[in-house]
């Protein structure tokens, strides 16, 4: 274990970290404010004789359930890893760190498992805080069983801990860490946006129906990297007609997180050790990912652009949305190689 | 000991350093000079494990120092620029160093603090640029290292601690054997301190030479030669530079024997005497001539 996770460093990233956690349980505890809110404004209708048990019986779970905080989630996980690479990534204390006994697969496994353990008691915190709120106000429960809170906890946590690996990949991979805080949560959705957004360039180009089969495809694509629609609660209607979010498939989804988390655990690793002192603080670790992030950048301005402009202002002209989508890609281009210069050595 | 092999090394698509091979005995102080940019900062976070080297070898007592922890912590080094987490407390500092460095003794580092005097509960942004190397010395040495490896120790110092500082690094050679390598430009200190000299530019060794020979080597004579210079006299194989001021002319040698100041007396000149070199003087001639070993 020693030799896995040494003791100073991880009293240096408990040190950097600290305050990430601070951060997650006060957020967090916004839910349970939401609740004591929403069971103040129960129990006034109460006292006024105006509460009607059967529509309010899944209050909590709908709560509970209803708000999704992936946002919530995709930033302050950044902003964890951010933490845990500021001084990683400033010239002078990388040399410090570069000169430190511990080997690069030792400060990247206490990184991980410090943000990991942040993560869990920031959910552990939150899940105790509404446990002790459900059983001192069991009564005005009604309807809604406990499970709903280890439910939400346990889904919610694997999705931070999948989301803390993605964003620690994309922190290993660039050279500068307030860039990587802010490219990773975009970069978490950019694969939704680019195939939602192809599809209706596509389709308003080429003048295609809904259900063409090119159109189908990539909607069936833009389906497969929403993994955020993982977090997302269904809604049934229970026998008495009233609406209920609960989370279907529980295994599956879990399963799923656990699996990107190991895949960008992996990757973060990968990337951690072959990252160069030298190269910190410009924009990117590895000059083989600088056309990845100058045409990717391009090809989503373009589309931005052309889906803002082209379809909204432009009545759904194809000339005037191919415009947007060329100048934003060459304009794009453009930037992304400035800013890429800019922050070379 | 310290053995560099080979060693290059490119940052960005600049060759920093090219072919560098030198050791460092156990007990031994090597001295590196060279002009702003020759390669001696890169060369020392080579030696330090901080960069992996593109080719070529740097090995303390046999073993590769980069990302091997067992090597790391036997080296001390003392960077040219404040590197630790400025949010620090001395302190919190301190407790950071035990927990990395298992030879690490609090009590080495309250003595040296005797004579360095930094308040225990400073952080370390709120130190002075000299303050902050004294903590980086302190550190470095407090961890008993086995190798030292200084850039730069005495910039930002007043005269009075880079005295201390000089005094306090022959101590920890004579007392525990430790092996250092130090950049400076100030060549007084090294020429105090050093028993090698290795002159670095642009990215290559362009000799190293223990001091003695130095001393012995490259010397300065003043000389008059009534009857006109002695042909190709800046190009014979014992001289580095001949510079003329009025009649008189200095020559700086490269290899000072007897052959050489009888071949200058076959001139008849009249005066030929020797004067003081320092080791700034002889770094500069070096410097300037491309002087090779």
């Amino acid at each position: 274990m020693k030799q896995l996770f040494p003791k100073a460093v991880f009293y240096k990233e408990w040190k950097s970290a600290r305050w990430g956690l601070a951060l997650f349980i006060l957020l967090f505890v916004s839910k349970l404010f939401d609740a004591i809110q929403r069971l103040n404004n129960l129990k006034e209708l109460a006292q006024c004789g105006e509460l009607v048990v059967a529509n309010s019986a899944y209050w909590f779970q709908q709560l509970i359930y209803g708000n999704s905080i992936f946002l919530l989630i995709f930033v302050l996980t950044s902003v964890l890893a951010y933490l845990l690479f500021y001084q990683d990534r400033q010239e002078a204390t990388a040399s410090l760190i570069g000169s430190l006994p511990f080997t690069k697969e030792q400060a990247f496994n206490v990184k991980w498992i410090t943000g990991a353990g942040i993560i869990v008691m920031a959910f552990l915190v939150n899940g105790l805080l509404l446990t002790g709120f459900y059983f001192a106000n069991r009564a005005w429960m009604f309807s809604t069983a406990y499970q709903v809170i280890p439910t939400w906890t346990a889904l919610h946590l694997v999705f931070a801990l999948a989301a803390f690996s993605f964003m620690l990949f994309v922190q290993c991979a660039m050279g500068h860490s307030l860039a990587a805080a802010a490219v990773g949560p975009i970069a978490g959705l950019v694969p939704l946006f680019f195939f939602a957004g192809l599809n209706d360039i596509v389709r308003y180009q080429f003048n295609l129906s809904y259900d063409n089969v090119v159109s189908n495809f990539l909607d069936r694509l833009t389906g497969a990297v929403n993994w955020l629609d993982l977090i997302s609660a269904s809604y049934v209607q229970n026998t008495s007609g009233i609406v209920c979010p609960v989370y279907d498939n529980m295994p599956v989804r879990i399963v799923v997180f656990l699996a990107i988390t190991v895949i960008f655990l992996w990757l973060g690793r990968i990337a951690y050790q072959q990252n160069a002192v030298e190269k910190s603080g410009e924009l990117l670790m590895f000059p083989f990912l600088e056309p990845v992030l100058i045409y990717g950048f391009a090809l989503c301005l373009g589309l931005l652009l052309a889906l803002m402009f082209g379809l909204g202002y432009g009545e759904n002209s194809v000339l005037v949305m191919d415009a947007f989508l060329v100048g934003g890609f060459v304009g794009g281009w453009f930037l992304a190689k400035r800013v890429v210069a800019y922050y070379q050595h | 000991m310290i053995e560099i092999s080979k060693l290059h090394k490119r940052l960005g698509n600049k060759d920093v350093l090219t072919d560098i091979n030198f050791t460092v005995e156990p007990g031994r102080i090597f001295g590196l000079v060279g002009e702003n940019g020759a390669g001696k900062t890169t060369l020392i976070k080579c030696v330090t494990g901080v960069y992996r080297p593109e080719q070529g070898a740097v090995l303390i007592d046999g073993k590769n120092v980069y990302d091997n922890p067992a090597v790391k912590e036997r080296i001390g080094y003392v960077a040219d620029q404040n590197r630790y987490f400025p949010s620090y407390r001395i302190k919190e500092l301190l407790s950071f160093y035990a927990l990395a460095y298992p030879r690490f003794s609090s009590e080495r580092f309250w003595e040296l603090n005797k004579i360095f005097k930094l308040p225990a509960t400073a952080r370390v942004k709120e130190l002075s640029k000299g303050m902050q190397m004294r903590l980086t010395l302190m550190l470095s040495l407090s961890i008993r290292p086995d190798i030292l490896v200084l850039d730069e120790p005495t910039s930002g110092l007043d005269p009075l601690a880079k005295r201390e500082v000089i005094n306090l690094l022959l101590q920890e050679v004579e007392s525990r054997d430790v092996t250092v390598l130090i950049s400076s430009h100030h060549l007084g200190d090294l020429e105090r301190i050093c028993d090698t000299i290795g002159i670095m530019s642009q990215g290559q060794m362009k000799s190293i030479h223990s001091l003695e020979e130095m001393k012995l080597q490259i010397r300065k004579l003043q000389a008059v030669f009534p009857q006109g210079t002695p042909a190709d006299l800046a190009s014979w194989p014992e001289v580095l530079a001949v510079e003329k001021m009025g009649r008189v002319h200095y020559i700086i040698t490269k290899q000072y024997c007897a052959d050489l100041l009888a071949k200058l007396n076959q001139a008849q000149p009249l005066v030929l005497e020797e004067v003081p070199l320092s080791l700034e003087d002889m770094f500069i001639y070096a410097a300037k001539e491309g002087y090779r070993q």
